[in-house]
């Protein structure tokens, strides 16, 4: 496979990408030299550490846009590095975790150390990109705006949506949900994300209300697969819209 | 931790007993031979005579110079001539005997024809017997008052009249014979009895029984004077005017007092001057002369008299003589005899104290005492000897307090030494139990030094056994409290306690009897404990004799095996309803170390054992369906190796791909398979099955599109929320659907449903192939389950066991 193979337009151009320096941690060189050559192949720069020593002596010396970690390495664990990465004061880079636990329990741990997001090996190249695609995207400015992506059509300037060319009545809240999850694409969206898109405040008190508007807008904005939209929820913790085949 | 106290309390009580009983016996000996108590014993010796009253002598009569007499013939002395008349006018009577109990040492010199009358009329009787009065003087010397010559001539026989007084004063004792330089002199009463039964009177015993009364009284060696020495009295050395002599009297006697004064029959010696009394009243009769009137001096207390009537002498004799012909003397026990006596009785009480209660010791003393003075009583009475019961009845009331004394002293040397003991284990046990655990009692502390020693020990074992209760409350309510079963049984292999787990397994019929056990006191079972674990076997079995090990003796021999060496064991147990039990055996000992009993606990162990069987099963399935496409990658691999380089690759690589890709599933599926069975309720979380129904569409979409199959989801527009985990959740209806599209053919119509059943959520899946055969729905609920003759599913379908393990929807 090669990126030309990326089916689906990007819903932002591709120029508006900038390439990102990434730092990779990974102790099998397969996966390690594959990885590398989607990123590279997608026009970022990608520099790979095998050790944690040597990873957090390159960390140190150099800055990076985006951290790709690996659990579990011969001489340490990926979950210590972000820790340490975490509780540094300078503002430090995305993380995005690369794993092959993929319980619930793992990736809870990792995103309440403080990772952006997570993949589990084995890693499609889709993916990979995706979401390197969703971190380098928040760094770009937020456009303003139509949102255009796959059969949806958003006019953020006078409120209305389109579904496949067709008006599509949205309430408020799913509305700003919709906006949200379309502007961040691929990217994990956690329920106070949402919750402060949709209600305009900082969440308080039960997340259901979330989970329920999120189930609605499902169902009223078509998002499944046969639309060619994947709404995943993660773990008791947000949800991500993805564009797929 | 030894336990001496016991030991020593019962060797130093024996030692004290000894020694007691040494002390005793010897004060007791030193007592009865001394005669410490005779007072006690004068007493107990009158109430004894009182006891043993006779009927008044039918042979003795009394002419008694009384009040009558002295009015009737004038103020004392009178005449010797009246006396002549009277022994005349008696001598007609033909008595036995007559005894002129006058003293009449001087001649009459105003009237010496009165002398000779008197003389005269004692030859014509001639069975006249007079007295020698014995004047003790004060240089232990005694000057003998014997009568004068010519009445000593004319008198058939002479004797003493010498009484002995006892310290109180009171008559007791007479002496047959008083020995002096060169002569010995019979009591007159014997004397008298001598003439008598030379008369012909007495009952068949002849002149030699007083004589053998005499002897028989133990007057060793003292010869009994002959008839013949008192018939020629005349030239008698005592009879000189100035003899004096010493005097040594000899067989001591009791005088066995018939009655009080006046028991004697008595005539008035003025009744007979006159000749009112009947001879016929006199006849072979022992007649006494003597003075009874109160005036005239002659009389002293006696045992029987009473407080203000004093016996005459005359009386006195008259006693002496019915007892000397009667033969009913009594003797007093030798001082070794009655040493020998006490001491015996004081064992037989000591034997007593060693071997009974204090109540019984102190009933013993009594009946032992009573006992001692009623067999002084009876001995008297039946035996005519006199053993002085005081000084053993001293003894036995001095051995029951200083017995009772030394019995508490060792008690309380035996309390000390224990409470010692308990305090060094009431530490011990405070250091093992939980503070509070054992409450501290008041009593233990002791309220002051006022309080009474006894008491204040009393307390402290009050105190120490409450803290023995409050121990053994806290050890059986932990042992109640212990989740598995545990019994504790003896040797004999009997159940002595049991908790109420080990009651409900063992004793499933029990309930009803157990509801009234207080939960803390955990009982006995009525049933040996290896019949007990032999019937829980075989529970609900059919009772088979066959089966060996469910004999009681196999569990017997585990149980004597561990008591014997002391080795804890441990036997798994599968009782009759298939649950898995380990049976742990430990032996518990005295605090000498000896096994006296068992320990046993049942731990259920079917969970645990489940577990390992499936994770036996895991490591099967591990290495066969896991091992299975590694190994076929390996042959690929192969293959590729071996293959022309003309030849294409992508083949190969495809089958690669899926085979990694199958390992890659089962690894998943056995992870989600673990994650299910650790799966913890209190963690679960409000999931929206709804859209848990909507991400398995989504993610069975590109399989459903491969396969041209319509897959619709109803009833999933609403939230639905249940408690539980959504990830297994989602798993599970993912399994189901796939399943359903695995064996639905190319087109199938699949239907994804979600609806609500009251309380509940119903997921369900509709496809349109070839359903489950009947014969595999029960197995459907096991893992890794798959319908057999479907070679192409290679799906494993171990998540309906996640289903069923799924979470209670929430309210």
């Amino acid at each position: 496979m090669t990126t030309t193979q990326t089916p689906d337009k990007p819903t932002l151009p591709p120029t508006q990408i900038e390439p990102l320096r990434i730092a990779l941690l990974e102790d099998v060189p397969e996966f390690a030299e594959q990885m590398m050559a989607w990123l590279n192949a997608a026009g970022h720069r990608c520099h790979w550490q095998a050790s944690v020593s040597e990873f957090t002596r390159m960390l140190s010396r150099e800055s990076f846009d985006l951290v790709l970690l690996d659990w579990q390495l011969p001489d340490g664990s990926g979950d210590e590095v972000l820790r340490r990465m975490r509780s540094s004061t300078e503002p430090a880079p995305p993380v995005i975790f690369v794993t092959s636990r993929g319980d619930a329990v793992d990736v809870a741990h990792i995103l309440d150390l403080g990772a952006d997001d997570y993949l589990v090996k084995p890693v499609r190249q889709l993916e990979l990109l995706a979401r390197v695609r969703a971190i380098a995207r928040r760094r770009s400015a937020a456009s303003a705006g139509s949102i255009e992506a796959g059969n949806l059509r958003v006019d953020t300037a006078t409120r209305s949506v389109q579904r496949d060319g067709l008006p599509l009545e949205l309430g408020a809240k799913e509305y700003a949900i919709l906006v949200l999850m379309l502007r961040n694409l691929d990217r994990l969206l956690s329920r106070e994300q949402i919750y402060e898109a949709g209600w305009g405040r900082a969440m308080s008190g039960t997340t259901r209300t979330v989970d329920t508007h999120v189930s609605q807008l499902r169902t009223h904005a078509g998002l499944t697969m046969a639309n060619g939209w994947r709404l995943s929820s993660i773990y008791q913790r947000g949800y991500r819209l993805e564009r797929v085949g | 931790m030894k336990h001496r106290p016991h030991v020593t309390v019962a060797g130093s009580l024996a030692a004290e007993w000894l020694w007691l009983a040494l002390v005793l016996s010897v004060l007791v000996a030193a007592a009865s031979a001394g005669q410490w108590l005779q007072r006690l014993d004068r007493v107990a010796y009158d109430l004894a005579l009182h006891t043993w009253r006779r009927p008044p002598p039918a042979d003795i009569v009394i002419v008694a110079i009384d009040q009558e007499s002295l009015d009737a013939i004038g103020r004392w002395p009178w005449s010797r001539a009246l006396h002549a008349a009277l022994l005349d006018r008696l001598a007609k009577a033909k008595p036995a005997a007559i005894l002129l109990d006058l003293i009449l040492p001087e001649p009459d010199e105003a009237d010496p024809a009165s002398d000779a009358a008197l003389a005269a009329a004692m030859r014509r009787a001639g069975n006249v017997t007079l007295p020698v009065y014995a004047d003790m003087l004060r240089n232990g010397n005694a000057r003998l008052l014997a009568p004068h010559d010519g009445l000593a001539a004319a008198a058939a026989a002479l004797g003493h009249i010498h009484l002995e007084l006892d310290a109180d004063g009171v008559a007791r004792r007479v002496y047959l014979q008083e020995r002096g330089d060169g002569f010995v002199l019979p009591h007159l009463a014997a004397a008298t009895l001598e003439v008598a039964r030379a008369r012909g009177m007495g009952n068949g015993g002849g002149a030699a029984s007083a004589a053998s009364a005499a002897s028989a009284a133990g007057a060793s060696g003292a010869a009994t004077p002959a008839p013949a020495a008192l018939g020629a009295p005349a030239d008698a050395l005592f009879l000189r005017k100035d003899f004096r002599s010493p005097l040594q009297h000899d067989s001591e006697l009791l005088i066995p007092f018939g009655g009080p004064t006046g028991h004697v029959r008595r005539v008035s010696y003025a009744a007979v001057l006159r000749g009112e009394v009947d001879a016929q009243e006199l006849a072979g009769r022992v007649l006494l002369i003597g003075a009874t009137a109160p005036g005239l001096g002659d009389s002293y207390p006696t045992p029987l008299s009473g407080g203000g009537l004093p016996m005459p002498g005359v009386e006195i004799n008259a006693n002496v003589i019915d007892a000397l012909q009667h033969k009913t003397l009594l003797r007093e026990l030798g001082p070794v005899a009655s040493a020998f006596c006490s001491v015996s009785l004081l064992w037989l009480l000591l034997v007593s104290l060693a071997v009974l209660s204090p109540r019984a010791a102190l009933l013993a003393t009594l009946l032992t005492s009573a006992g001692g003075v009623l067999a002084a009583l009876a001995l008297l009475g039946l035996g005519g000897l006199w053993f002085a019961p005081s000084a053993a009845v001293f003894g036995l009331f001095l051995a029951y307090p200083l017995w009772s004394w030394r019995r508490l002293e060792a008690a309380a040397r035996f309390l000390d030494a224990e409470l010692a003991q308990h305090d060094h284990d009431a530490g011990l046990a405070q250091a093992l139990l939980p503070v509070g655990a054992v409450a501290a009692s008041p009593a233990l502390e002791g309220r002051g030094h006022w309080q009474d020693v006894f008491a204040r020990r009393i307390g402290q074992a009050h105190g120490a056994a409450a803290v023995l209760r409050q121990t053994r409350t806290v050890f059986a309510q932990s042992l109640a409290g212990l989740p598995m079963a545990v019994v504790v049984c003896d040797r004999q292999h009997q159940v002595f306690l049991a908790n109420e787990a080990a009651r409900g397994l063992l004793v499933p019929g029990d309930g009803g009897r157990l509801d009234a056990v207080p939960a803390d006191r955990p009982l006995p079972l009525p049933t040996p404990l290896p019949n007990l674990l032999a019937e829980l076997q075989r529970a609900g079995q059919p009772v088979d004799r066959g089966t060996a090990p469910s004999a009681p003796a196999h569990w017997r021999r585990l149980l004597d095996q561990t008591l014997d060496d002391g080795a804890a064991a441990t036997v798994p147990l599968a009782d009759g309803s298939g649950r898995a039990w380990l049976v742990s055996i430990a032996a518990y000992a005295r605090v000498d170390g000896h096994a006296v009993g068992a320990i046993v606990s049942l731990t259920e162990v079917t969970e645990l054992q489940r577990l390992q069987r499936e994770e036996r099963d895991v490591v099967h399935f591990l290495s066969h369906d896991l091992r299975s496409p590694q190994n076929a990658v390996l042959s690929l691999v192969d293959l590729a190796r071996a293959r022309s380089p003309a030849e294409p690759m992508a083949g190969l690589l495809l089958r690669i791909g899926q085979h990694a890709e199958r390992s890659l599933a089962l690894i998943d599926a056995i992870l989600m398979q673990q994650r299910a069975d650790r799966l913890d309720p209190n963690a679960f979380a409000p999931v929206d099955l709804a859209q848990c129904v909507h991400e398995v569409a989504d993610q069975l979409w590109p399989v459903t599109q491969a396969r041209k199959q319509q897959l619709s989801v109803i009833g999933a527009d609403a939230s639905a929320w249940v408690r539980g985990n959504g990830e297994l959740l989602r798993r599970a209806i993912a399994n189901l659907a796939v399943n359903a599209s695995n064996y639905s053919g190319q087109g199938a119509q699949l239907e994804l449903a979600l609806r609500q059943d009251g309380k509940h959520w119903l997921c369900s899946m509709r496809d349109n192939g070839p359903g489950v055969p009947a014969q595999y729905l029960p197995l459907l609920f096991g893992r890794h389950f798959r319908v057999p003759p479907e070679p192409g599913a290679t799906a494993a379908a171990c998540k309906p066991a996640a289903c069923r393990t799924s979470p209670p929807p929430l309210p």
